[in-house]
């Protein structure tokens, strides 16, 4: 067996290119469903997890899938439609839950900004690695993968990203001061920088810090009438929330009316949890969704499109399979006076058998060592496809 | 060469036949009555084309088996054998040369010359020595690395007969291997293989067709005339 093994290993090596080629049209062959099937799965436990972790979703009426998949996976969500904070108390009131705002509309250099209160944290099971929570306007907690990937620790300082650069009605960047970091969670919180409801207010322009005209550099301002001062742009490059000015952040209008893009409700029991949803969506001009069923629906589409690569990859092995058949098939041929002299010699009956057997499991060994580690590094490699989904 | 020397390979009233194909052609039969091979004994073996040089060989070798008789290798039979223990005694006790050769081309000289060793569960570390000790004394010592498609016809044919030898044969059987060999190469060759096989103790049959080289072996025999009963037909010349 040995001495075949060796033949066999020898045969490979002088038609290195051959074989060569072989390994690498099946590891081809093999990478493709076997991806498919560790990202599809990877997938549904994903997100099925946070989904079932989700008892209740409430927004504004429309798309479903955005709702759930902004509140959950914190997928960008510019065109999902605010819900007002007296929605929050009317739920609060029902007594029926611990109900969680969310506001979703900003990123951070990039990252989702999580406007939220600090049951969200609780709720979530997230455990500071270090500082606090995010309780002051204007500050924030990062998830542990933002701090990773920007460098940034408690105490340093995170600019939101401007919404509409040439938009002014629009405030600008704010300079957030990172209160703490979460410690990783394996879930979407990693990559969220979470701040208060109330710093969201700020980021939409509606709550705002009155800076005293007085105090501002006198190089920057343009005009000067009795009762308004004319700035340079320059002055609101960016706005901070500061210990001198935070007393001074307020809001004009009504509180109930400021937005909010969803409530997480925890409900109390099951039985809450079929009132609340009833309730909600027989009564108040919103929906209430229940995160699990929407993800069942949405894993139905995706795993109907897992079948089609299913399908695809199947051909592909076959076609595949078919093809290193005939390869071997011809050469087995080509080495029919090489099995005859070992028959000659006195190698056993079956020494030709092997001798071919050899060389194809051999094939395939490398190939699905080959594909299985493609396929770890592409998974490794490929960006967190639950987030952007 | 007595006969009270050791026997390495015996044939006893064999009978073989084999159908040539064509339904004309009366079906190939090759009788032979009585033939023995001694243990340090050098037998040249002719006839014409077709009359069954080959097929002789095959069945001392055991790749063919007789209808009818007896075939003994060292006073054992092997006609009565079944097909693997037959060729694990052909691996074990039988070197061959074949008329093309037959290396392996993608194996070097040395792996070659180990085929036998490989196959079989023989030592391969003294196998080695032994390959190396025959390269040696057969002039391929060099070229024991060189893969073997690039080995000129007479250093193949060193090859081969270094394989053969390499198990310390018993019966070494030679199918025409100075073929297509220039005479002088032929007479080299065959002086080698000679010596190797006296020094070693083994029986050598070869089929040749050169009649020159006739003369340095101990014995000649002709096929067509194995199937006469009289035991005169392999007296000594
Ligand atoms: N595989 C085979 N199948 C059928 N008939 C065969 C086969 N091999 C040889 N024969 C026939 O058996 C007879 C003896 O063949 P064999 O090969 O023994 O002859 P030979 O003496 O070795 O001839 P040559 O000198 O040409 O090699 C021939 O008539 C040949 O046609
Ligand atoms: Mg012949």
């Amino acid at each position: 067996m040995s001495g075949l093994l060796y033949l066999a290993w020898r045969h490979a090596r002088a038609h290195g290119a051959r074989t060569a080629l072989l390994i690498l049209c099946i590891a081809l062959a093999l990478w493709v469903p076997l991806t498919a099937g560790v990202l599809a799965r990877r997938y549904n436990t994903d997100l099925r997890a946070r989904a079932n972790s989700t008892p209740l979703l409430i927004g504004a009426p429309g798309n479903r899938y955005d709702l759930t998949l902004a509140a959950l996976y914190f997928r960008p969500s510019e065109r999902i439609e605010t819900i007002s904070y007296r929605a929050l108390d009317e739920l609060q009131a029902e007594n029926r839950a611990t109900c969680i705002p969310l506001h979703q509309r900003f990123t951070a250099r990039g990252f989702p900004v999580v406007a939220t209160s600090i049951e969200y944290a609780e709720f979530r099971d997230l455990r500071l690695a270090e500082g606090s929570d995010p309780l002051r306007i204007g500050a924030c907690t990062l998830g542990a993968t933002v701090a990773e990937d920007l460098g940034l620790k408690s105490g340093d300082f995170l600019y939101s990203d401007p919404t509409e650069l040439y938009d002014i009605a629009r405030p600008p960047a704010l300079k957030m001061r990172i209160s703490g970091v979460y410690a990783k969670t394996g879930g979407p919180d990693d990559g969220a920088v979470f701040c208060d409801v109330r710093t969201a207010w700020v980021l939409e322009g509606i709550a705002h810090g009155h800076v005293e005209a007085e105090e501002i550099d006198e190089a920057l301002v343009l005009s000067r009438t009795d009762d308004s001062v004319s700035v340079s742009g320059a002055l609101i490059e960016y706005a901070e929330v500061t210990e001198a000015n935070e007393a001074s952040f307020h809001y004009h209008g009504d509180t109930s009316l400021l937005p909010l893009t969803a409530v997480l409700a925890v409900p109390r029991s099951t039985k809450d949890a079929t009132l609340l949803k009833s309730g909600v969506n027989a009564r108040m001009p919103l929906q209430a969704v229940t995160p699990s069923a929407v993800i069942d629906d949405l894993l139905g589409v995706v795993f109907r499109v897992k079948a089609f690569f299913d399908l695809v990859g199947l051909f592909l092995v076959v076609t595949t399979a078919a093809l290193v058949g005939l390869v071997f098939l011809l050469s087995s041929r080509l080495r029919t006076a090489e099995m005859r002299t070992l028959d000659r010699i006195g190698a056993p009956r079956s020494a030709a058998r092997t001798l071919i057997a050899l060389e194809v499991v051999g094939t395939l060994v490398v190939a699905a060592c080959l594909s299985v580690s493609a396929t770890a590094l592409t998974l490794r490699f490929l960006p967190d496809l639950v987030a952007s989904f | 060469m007595s006969t009270d020397t050791a026997l390495a390979a015996e044939i006893e009233d064999v009978v073989f036949q084999r159908r040539t194909g064509g339904d004309d052609a009366a079906p190939f039969e090759l009788r032979v009555s009585s033939l023995r091979l001694h243990a340090g004994e050098a037998v040249a073996c002719i006839g014409p084309s077709g009359s069954g040089k080959t097929t002789l060989v095959h069945l001392l070798a055991g790749i063919l088996t007789p209808h009818a008789g007896e075939i003994r290798l060292a006073g054992a039979r092997i006609d009565g054998l079944h097909e693997s223990a037959r060729r694990a005694r052909r691996a074990r006790e039988i070197g061959l040369v074949f008329q093309e050769f037959e290396l392996l081309d993608y194996l070097d000289a040395l792996d070659n010359i180990l085929l036998p060793i490989r196959l079989g569960r023989g030592d391969l570390v003294a196998g080695a020595a032994r390959a190396r000790g025959l390269a040696h004394a057969l002039g391929i010592a060099p070229l024991l690395r060189r893969v073997s498609a690039r080995l000129s016809q007479g250093e193949r044919q060193r090859v081969a007969i270094a394989r053969a030898l390499v198990t310390s044969p018993s019966l070494v059987l030679c199918d025409e291997p100075t073929g297509n060999l220039d005479p002088e190469s032929a007479g080299s060759v065959l002086d080698l293989l000679l010596e190797q096989a006296r020094e070693h103790e083994a029986a050598l049959l070869m089929v040749t067709h050169d009649h020159t080289l006739l003369g340095r072996f101990d014995r000649v025999i002709d096929v067509r005339e194995l199937a006469r009963p009289a035991r005169r037909g392999e007296a000594q010349p």
